[in-house]
């Protein structure tokens, strides 16, 4: 058994992948039980969180001398889903390439707007091109932080275009006015406060 | 010169889980002040480009009159499109239509700002300033339709500075479908019931020393009847007069005199301003009567007359509408005039001369009689200002006085705070940015880009 400190750009599914293990049953192992009752995602961690990794399990199988074994191990592959909106509508049908070190993916986004693409397991940055180069987002994956942590909610605001400030962890008037405007465009109670109506709301919007 | 391309942004993803990245483009429309655009006068291949000290020559040069010509609308005149310190791509967004050495600073900040993932390319729409500020609106109207066809968006913000309010708000008003395709207009140092330095200078004619100098003096008409004669052929300057909405920063009236007569008696011309500036007496109407010294020649006369009668109608029509989705900044704390006042001449006098002996020359004495029978000595019984006495504070922004800089917003005089309530919040009020200056004004854009971030985030 050991604790393990999350730093800037892990994720539990990655640690866990790149470890043996299957993603959910870390998170819910019982030495995970605090911080699976912290963080509503475990794609979406703060760096210092701890996550406990505990021993592999080892498991005997026999198999009969003189027959083929197969053995599947049932751990689904990392993804990237990025859902792109232009001022709340969907892009959909848009072609993009994503380019992850010297690799280059092109699709085509599908009727909802999403980007869905297998990512290698030691990647850590995309660029997400759209229309030739007229738009290039740089992706630093598995950065985002959890939703209700300062970062997370200013993380989110920008993403859904309601701030546009730095991410410095900060909750001053830049962000507050950001979280009126998304209140009021949720119809919640314009506070200006990262209340738990506010940032569920905002977590749902975004996805995670 | 910086590029406006918007660079790749840095986005911060989950893996595995689901991600949301909001996009879009949104053009930013500038429209500049009075004066502030670049024009080629094609027929006569001259320029109004405050750019160049070689091109303004000519108009430093030309008589009053020969510049009333000129400045003419029947004299055609494009918004220019060549400078050469600027990349084609600025160029096709306008950015030539403007005079550099006023907007240049704050173009290029502007367009270095970023709003997210939101693209916002700049756009100048330079216009012909002369003429009446609803064919302008009219004109920026089409232009915007132009830029969104290009871009192909459906929506857009605007901002404009001094008379490039009046004509926004002219735009807006007169064009629906430009109307609901706005997310915001920011005015900036808009003079919404006019300049009272206008008013003034029919009196005085642009005065070196108030009036910015020997240079523009000198072209605006340094004295009544030059400024008059120029002012006669431009609908657009015109209707910066005082409106009938003015008033004093303590609510009292702006137009007042004292008679030889009775000095200490405060008296007041009051009434609807388009009607004093049209009485034949002058003070209060503003054309010395034919005949008298410093009276204006016919045609310009008659032009004069046709050009009130446009600024009336234009504030008649546009009185204080604003779209509903307007917010407005202001300075004070400088100097300007903030009403017109006389100490008006005797009415009649007597010319006494006094041979001298030898070989000096004769003196002549006037002497004037006030209402209480006491007999003054005065110098000059006829000046060209007929009386009139600055009444200079530092409550404008040098040429904006405070009531007309927060016309649209009475009152509301916020101070500029980031993240302020901008759903309430609509005008904001700077200290000691000069009207010319105040766009790239640190302070007034802290608090434009704020405002800009509120309209793009709502």
């Amino acid at each position: 058994m050991a604790k393990l400190s999350i730093r800037q750009g892990d994720d539990l599914t990655t640690l866990a992948l790149s470890r043996g293990f299957d993603p959910q049953k870390l998170w819910d192992h019982p030495g995970n039980a605090d911080l699976k009752e912290l963080r509503h995602s475990p794609n979406a961690l703060l760096p210092g969180d701890q996550v406990e990794i505990p021993a592999l399990e080892e498991r005997e199988e026999g198999v009969a001398t003189g027959s083929i074994g197969r053995f599947k191990l049932s751990v689904g592959p990392l993804k990237l889903r990025i859902r792109l909106t232009w001022h709340g509508e969907a892009r959909a049908d848009l072609a993009y390439d994503l380019t992850i070190g010297e690799q280059t993916l092109s699709g085509t986004t599908d009727g909802d707007g999403w980007v869905d693409q297998p990512l290698p397991l030691d990647a850590t940055r995309a660029t997400l091109s759209l229309l030739d180069g007229e738009e290039t987002y740089e992706l630093m994956l598995g950065h985002l932080d959890p939703h209700d942590s300062p970062s997370g909610i200013q993380q989110r605001l920008r993403a859904l275009g309601f701030y546009f400030g730095e991410v410095d962890e900060d909750v001053g008037p830049q962000t507050q006015a950001a979280l009126r405007r998304f209140q009021t465009k949720q119809s919640l109670s314009v506070t200006g406060e990262a209340d738990d109506a506010t940032v569920n709301a905002l977590r749902d919007a975004y996805g995670t | 010169m910086t590029e406006e391309t918007n660079p790749s942004s840095r986005e911060m993803v989950c893996r595995v889980d689901d991600n949301t990245l909001e996009t879009g483009k949104i053009p930013i429309v500038f429209v500049p002040g009075v004066m502030g655009s670049r024009l080629h006068f094609t027929a006569i291949d001259q320029r109004w480009d405050p750019d160049s000290n070689w091109a303004m020559v000519h108009w430093l040069r030309v008589s009053a009159d020969r510049t009333r010509e000129e400045f003419a609308l029947s004299n055609p005149a494009t918004v220019m499109t060549e400078n050469s310190s600027l990349t084609q791509a600025q160029r096709d967004r306008g950015w030539a239509g403007v005079a550099w050495g006023f907007y240049g600073q704050f173009v290029q900040d502007l367009a270095r700002q970023r709003f997210g993932r939101y693209q916002t390319p700049v756009y100048v729409i330079g216009y012909d300033w002369r003429q009446n500020n609803r064919t302008s609106g009219d004109a920026v109207a089409r232009r915007i339709n132009e830029i969104l066809a290009l871009e192909g968006v459906e929506r857009f913000i605007l901002i404009s500075h001094s008379m490039g309010g009046l004509v926004t708000r002219a735009c807006l008003k007169n064009n629906a479908d430009v109307a609901g395709k706005l997310m915001g207009v920011v005015h900036i140092a808009q003079p919404v019931h006019g300049g009272v330095v206008l008013v003034r200078r029919m009196f005085t004619g642009a005065v070196s020393a108030e009036d910015g100098g020997w240079g523009l003096s000198t072209i605006l008409g340094n004295n009544r009847k030059k400024f008059q004669t120029i002012m006669s052929s431009l609908p657009g300057p015109m209707q910066l007069m005082v409106t009938p909405n003015y008033r004093d920063t303590d609510g009292s009236w702006w137009y007042d005199f004292t008679s030889f007569a009775n000095p200490e008696i405060p008296q007041r011309w009051e009434g609807n301003t388009w009607d004093l500036y049209s009485m034949p007496a002058s003070p209060p109407g503003l054309l010395a009567p034919a005949g008298h010294a410093y009276s204006v020649d016919a045609v310009p006369r008659r032009e004069f007359a046709r050009r009130l009668a446009e600024a009336r109608a234009y504030h008649d029509w546009v009185a204080l509408w604003k779209h509903e989705k307007t917010w407005s900044i202001y300075s004070t704390g400088l100097v300007t005039d903030m009403r017109v006042h006389f100490d008006l001449p005797a009415d009649r006098y007597e010319t006494h001369v006094i041979p001298s002996y030898g070989e000096g020359m004769p003196v002549i004495l006037y002497t004037a009689q006030r209402a209480n029978g006491t007999e003054v000595t005065v110098s000059n019984p006829d000046p060209e200002s007929r009386g009139n006495v600055l009444r200079r504070r530092a409550q404008s922004d040098s040429t904006v006085p405070d009531p007309s800089g927060e016309g649209l917003f009475p009152g509301q005089r916020h101070p500029v705070a980031i993240g302020a309530d901008y759903t309430t919040l609509k005008q904001f009020r700077i200290s000691g940015a000069a009207h010319d200056a105040i766009c790239h004004n640190a302070n007034c854009e802290r608090c434009l880009f704020d405002i800009l971030r509120h309209i793009l985030g709502i």
